[in-house]
């Protein structure tokens, strides 16, 4: 038996705050890496069994 | 092979319930063991779904794998958990959780022989932009239970540690966010 997936904890306090604020400032995300990851999802999901 | 040729000979399979893979080796036993034989129990109990990223010609060469369940990613205004505790004895607390829809890989692996042709980034590319494009109960965050030696590949591609709790176990939690993929 494999090492079971680990479940994703609960966030207190520093942590959860961090989060939040990680959240409200977004990584900017180029516009040659955005359309990097839509053509492969397309390459991909062209050739998919769902 | 190219990237390219990589694309037009593979396809991305949705593993059913009573399909199994019976050969892959991505250099680590423990991912090894996950796809030839948890997977199909996972599987089973409906805890996740596995895809393979395999040869159209020849389905038991299989280049990649990953599998996907369901997940959030939850705050508490508490400092601790040992706060929170004594405090959910004494009152009802559901109005201070705060939870977000995810989605997480359980686990993600490349073939020894298909390393090096960027097959791991072009299946998180594929994950990343599948919740996105077909978004059907909503999910914000794709999040990872991420093999120590991996973490560096999921940094590169994005994704965040959710803590450092985990800082010096086999595996480490990532998130990515997929607002970051919105035009701006």
């Amino acid at each position: 038996m494999a090492r079971p997936i680990k479940e994703t904890p609960i966030l207190y306090g520093e942590d959860a705050r961090r989060f939040e604020a990680r959240m409200k400032e977004r990584r900017r995300v180029s516009p040659e890496e955005r359309a990097r990851i839509k053509a492969n999802y397309e390459a991909l999901i062209a050739t998919a069994n769902f | 092979m190219t990237e390219k040729e990589i694309k037009v000979q593979y396809k991305i399979y949705k593993l059913g319930e009573n399909e199994k893979v019976e050969s892959f080796d991505c250099g680590d036993a423990d991912l090894n063991d996950f796809i030839l034989n948890d997977a199909l129990l996972y599987r089973k109990e409906k805890l996740a779904v596995t895809y393979i990223y395999v040869n159209k010609q020849d389905e038991t060469k299989v280049a990649a794998f990953f599998c996907l369940s369901n997940d959030r990613i939850s705050l508490k205004d508490f400092e601790n958990k040992t706060k929170y505790n004594k405090f959910s004895r004494r009152f009802n607390n559901r109005k201070r959780l705060k939870s977000y829809p995810a989605a997480k890989i359980g686990r993600l692996g490349v073939d020894v022989s298909m390393k090096g042709l960027n097959i791991g980034t072009m299946l998180l590319d594929f994950i990343k932009h599948y919740f996105v494009a077909d978004n059907k109960t909503g999910c914000r965050f794709i999040t990872v239970d991420a093999y120590a030696d991996a973490v560096p590949f999921y940094l590169k591609n994005g994704f965040i540690p959710l803590n450092d709790d985990d800082i010096d176990e086999p595996t480490r939690l990532l998130y990515f966010d997929l607002n970051d993929l919105d035009e701006y």
